[in-house]
């Protein structure tokens, strides 16, 4: 189910050309595109990914002559509010402030169900040939909602941890060996208090790697309060279990996901996650980790999603927003992505699908020896209905925030 | 923040000789407007999106919302006494020392100059577990950092240091001028003779005769303390957040009734606020029954104090100790800066050397390279709100100096009211009218612009501006330019031959202040620029949520080397030569 990186799956042929309506459909697009400036809201916490944004920048001023100006985000939520407020106060098919945005899950559900996106217009875009949507559910529903052509993929996720080899030759990979090994190493695990998102894909993991196949028939289903309480059961049971040898007795929590990493950088924890594949590559080349970090997927396999960007329906520059979009899948920006030493992400293009010379460029990426073979990252598990995110953080706040 | 000047220049002030020009009688009008518009249109605007019940229902079943509010109390009521404690102390001290005043002043003069936001990454940097304190005392080796949770402990202390080491100096600054003004070495002398130690002298008579020089400036800093969110995301505690970073989170929910909950909440930072002064106010009116030896009378005079002897001498040590204390906060101050310069070159620093192994200058210009369009951003909203503001301050000061006011009537209320205006928005907390205005700005079309940014700028950048000319233009001799007058110079004649001169450098110093005030702005660029108009304060403080501190640093750095530069720029313009006095 995971869409491995191309680099390492097979050849096949280039796209057919495409027909030439849609050639001389997709140039008016780009001749309406020149001179705008695309505002590209997208959370701004990694220097990494601001500067591998910084360089598309450049690439769409150079080739489009669009600028783009990325709006550094500290959470997406805040652009979501944003649209909203723009609509409610009457701006609904322009004027808005956001032209581009990277989203998924609850924010594109808020996004859609209020009719805020606009769209559909994957198809209109090129690139979009070379994403294969039946090759990974994950393309196709976010949030448990369909996708149907308002958003974009731009990269493949999926939760594993990240580790030191010099420190912890033999990390755990499930609940049972973690709980083992956090009684045996006091005060050197903890995870993001949730509502981070790390945090909460956490308590996730945990969930799913805790339940049998009903209960996780459940967590598919919105959350039928009356029950929630006895599936999750086993969860909270797990973590107060643990709670009393946590990083500061699991009195404290680190507040976000960044931070969580950056104790696992001090070396103040050992364990750490990772929703890419490349994380610890990345962090090695960015010299803020040893050479011997490396990533771990869960036994079972990790919760895994897509991130997309998208565009809302009062943007005012939507012509470079798809140009942008159409660039950020293209072959050249996707394996650029896929390098541990400019961010790590995996591609969300299908290598049967990619011409000669797009396969080249995938298969010249050095993946590095932190990055995890396919079998140590194991399969991509479903992320639970998004229902239960919401639920599971006010449970959680409610037992270990003591509001 | 009156500042009494009772024997100045101002007494030769001419009644109103001089038929004011437009621009004079304008000029008080046209700071009302811009500064009432915006401060009176927010409130109501919050208030208006808070009005709903509901709004307050969610905020009353958010979780931890009472701890949140508890904490804001908690660090800025023991931040502001803790900087008034040790300001005090320092002034004591260098009142006995008076070689070392001039000093002082100026190395006070650069932490005010300095952002809060850059000061609050350089003190977690500088602080946090694997900070350059504990690398210094780990022993090397394969030393693991201490497990200890700072920045961002659970009582706020770090927070509390935070706003000390920035707020000591700005209290400090002003005790000084004070003191220097009343002549306090002289009073210290005569009160030695009489018998008395020096620290006890300084607090029993000095300290209660410049106290209502702190008064107001008190209150702003409690007031910023219960506000503060750039210094609270950085230093403070997470779970829960303090009051403001909680009501910006709700501010900025995708859900309507959370951000109507936000609005809720912006507003109860008003009460939280008048919460922290009360408890001042009681806090204070204790002190002084206690300094006055327990007679609950006024010590402000300087003769009964001097002859009776106190009962309970304030412990000279305890003085010693808060000036001590203050040296180190300063010491503190200094280093945060330096730590922001090691990690902005810093290759890599990992724990526990003491120095980076692998420096990367060259990254520091990749950064500012790529953070070009921020700078200039930073620069030209620092910029343009000076730009108004100092013509503003100009005409509304010289409208007194001609005495266009002096009479009664409208003229002189619509000045008062003017000055009264002025401080207004740095006794608020600044949620409570920014949460409005954002409401206001998205509703006409002018969130994200240059316009709506520069005028909440202008809120901030005024008052500082303006009290900073002000001083030196009422100590203005204005006999000068009544001299100039009656040689035939027009009014703007005779100010650009005298005036100009005479306040070139004060005007270039209020200037620069200005922008350093500008330049430290966070919430506004935050939630009126609606993320389109980042500026350095915006990107240290999201940088310094995410993992690479380098990149924090690196941007806690700039927005502290803008303001130097703009210090440094006034410093280049001289004092007026001599002649043009006589």
């Amino acid at each position: 189910m995971v869409h491995q990186p191309v680099a390492r799956a097979a050849e096949a042929d280039a796209p057919a050309g495409a027909p030439a309506d849609d050639t001389a459909a997709w140039d008016a697009v780009l001749a309406e595109a020149r001179g705008q400036t695309v505002r590209f809201n997208a959370w701004g916490g990694d220097p990494k990914i601001n500067t591998f944004i910084a360089d598309i920048g450049r690439q769409l001023a150079a080739c489009c002559a669009i600028t783009l100006e990325q709006v550094k985000l500290a959470d997406t939520a805040e652009a979501v509010g944003r649209i909203r407020a723009e609509a409610a106060a009457g701006r609904l098919q322009d004027g808005g402030s956001i032209d581009l945005l990277w989203v998924n899950g609850e924010n594109f559900v808020a996004l859609r169900q209020a009719d805020l996106l606009y769209g559909p217009f994957l198809d209109r875009l090129p690139n979009a040939r070379t994403i294969d949507l039946d090759a990974n559910p994950a393309l196709t529903s976010d949030g448990h909602i369909p996708v149907d052509g308002y958003e974009v993929p731009w990269g493949l996720s999926q939760f594993a941890l990240v580790y030191d080899r010099a420190v912890t030759p033999q990390p755990p990979r499930g609940p049972k060996g973690l709980a083992g090994w956090i009684g045996a190493h006091p005060g050197r695990f903890t995870y993001p208090a949730p509502p981070d998102f790390i945090g909460t894909t956490f308590l996730k993991q945990m969930l799913v790697m805790l339940l049998d196949d009903a209960g996780r028939a459940a967590l598919a289903a919105p959350v039928d309060p009356a029950r929630a309480p006895a599936i999750t059961a086993p969860l909270w049971d797990w973590l107060d279990r643990v709670r009393p040898s946590l990083w500061r007795q699991g009195q404290a929590y680190p507040p976000s996901g960044p931070a969580h990493e950056q104790l696992l950088i001090d070396r103040a924890v050992d364990l750490g996650f990772a929703f890419h594949p490349g994380q610890a590559a990345s962090a090695i080349a960015a010299g803020l980790m040893a050479d011997t970090a490396r990533v771990a997927g869960w036994s079972g396999g990790g919760i895994a999603n897509a991130h997309f960007v998208a565009i809302p329906r009062n943007a005012p520059a939507k012509a470079a927003a798809m140009v942008a979009a159409n660039h950020l899948i293209s072959p050249a920006a996707q394996a650029a992505k896929l390098d541990p030493a400019v961010w790590g992400d995996m591609t969300v293009l299908a290598a049967d699908r990619l011409s000669d010379d797009g396969r080249a460029r995938f298969a010249a990426i050095d993946l590095g020896p932190a990055w995890p073979s396919d079998d140590e990252l194991g399969p991509a598990l479903p992320e639970p209905h998004p229902d239960w995110t919401g639920w599971l953080e006010a449970e959680w706040a409610r037992r270990y925030l003591g509001g | 923040m009156q500042i009494p000047n009772p024997a100045g220049p101002a007494a030769f002030r001419p009644a109103a000789v001089i038929r004011p020009s437009w621009p004079l009688m304008a000029a008080p009008g046209a700071v009302i407007l811009l500064l009432a518009v915006p401060l009176l249109g927010g409130l109501a605007a919050t208030g208006l999106a808070a009005a709903d019940g509901a709004a307050w229902q969610v905020l009353a079943t958010e979780p931890g919302m009472l701890h949140a509010a508890l904490i804001s109390l908690w660090t800025a009521l023991a931040a502001t006494l803790l900087s008034v404690l040790l300001a005090g102390g320092m002034a004591a001290g260098l009142a006995a020392l008076p070689g070392f005043g001039r000093m002082a002043e100026r190395a006070a003069l650069v932490m005010v100059a300095a952002p809060h936001a850059a000061v609050a990454v350089g003190l977690a940097l500088l602080i946090a577990p694997t900070g350059l304190i504990f690398r210094a005392v780990s022993g090397g080796g394969d030393a693991l950092p201490p497990d200890l949770a700072v920045p961002g402990d659970r009582f706020g202390l770090s927070l509390i240091v935070g706003l000390v080491i920035k707020e000591t100096p700005f209290l400090l600054a002003l005790l000084l001028a004070a003191q220097a003004r009343l002549g306090a070495g002289a009073v210290l002398a005569r009160a030695r003779c009489l018998g008395w130690r020096p620290a006890s002298a300084w607090w029993r008579i000095v300290a209660p005769q410049i106290w209502p020089v702190l008064r107001w400036p008190v209150v702003a800093v409690l007031v910023y303390g219960i506000g503060t969110v750039d210094m609270a995301v950085v230093l403070g505690p997470s779970l829960p957040p303090s009051f403001a970073v909680r009501s910006l989170s709700l501010l900025f929910d995708a859900d309507p009734a959370r951000a109507a909950a936000g609005h809720a909440a912006a507003l109860a930072q008003l009460a939280l606020a008048a919460v922290a002064v009360g408890i001042w106010w009681l806090g204070e009116r204790l002190a002084r029954f206690w300094l006055a030896g327990g007679r609950g009378d006024h010590p402000a005079r300087i003769d009964p104090p001097l002859v009776r002897r106190p009962r309970q001498p304030v412990a000279p040590a305890l003085s010693g100790l808060s000036g001590l204390v203050g040296g180190l906060a300063l010491l503190l101050a200094a280093a945060s800066l330096a730590t922001l310069v090691i990690w902005a070159l810093a290759a890599s620093w990992r724990f526990p050397d003491l120095l980076p192994m692998r420096w990367a200058p060259g990254r520091l210009a990749d950064t500012v390279a790529l953070l070009g369009c921020v700078i200039a951003r930073t620069v030209w909203l620092g910029l343009l709100p000076v730009a108004i503001a100092l013509p503003l301050a100009v005409l509304v000061l010289e409208r007194e100096a001609l005495g266009a006011d002096g009479g009664t009537g409208a003229g002189r209320s619509l000045s008062q009211a003017a000055e009264a205006l002025v401080y207004l928005p740095l006794l608020l907390p600044p949620a409570a009218f920014l949460a409005g205005i954002r409401a206001l700005a998205l509703r006409l079309g002018l969130d994200g612009t240059v316009v709506a940014v520069v005028w909440c700028h202008l809120l901030y950048v005024f008052p500082y501006l303006f009290l900073a000319l002000r001083e030196s233009y009422r100590r203005t001799d204005p006999r000068p330019r009544l001299l100039a007058r009656s040689l035939g110079r027009g009014p703007g004649g005779a100010w650009v031959a005298v005036m100009l001169p005479l306040t070139a450098r004060p005007m270039a110093i209020a200037a620069a202040i200005g922008f350093a005030v500008g330049v430290a702005q966070y919430l506004p660029a935050l939630m009126i620029g609606g993320g389109r108009l980042p500026v350095l304060a915006t990107e240290a403080v999201a940088a310094a949520s995410g993992i690479d501190r380098r990149a924090a640093s690196t941007a806690a750095l700039l927005m502290t080397a803008l303001p130097a530069i703009g210090f440094l720029l006034a410093s280049l313009i001289r004092a007026p030569a001599r002649a043009v006095r006589q």
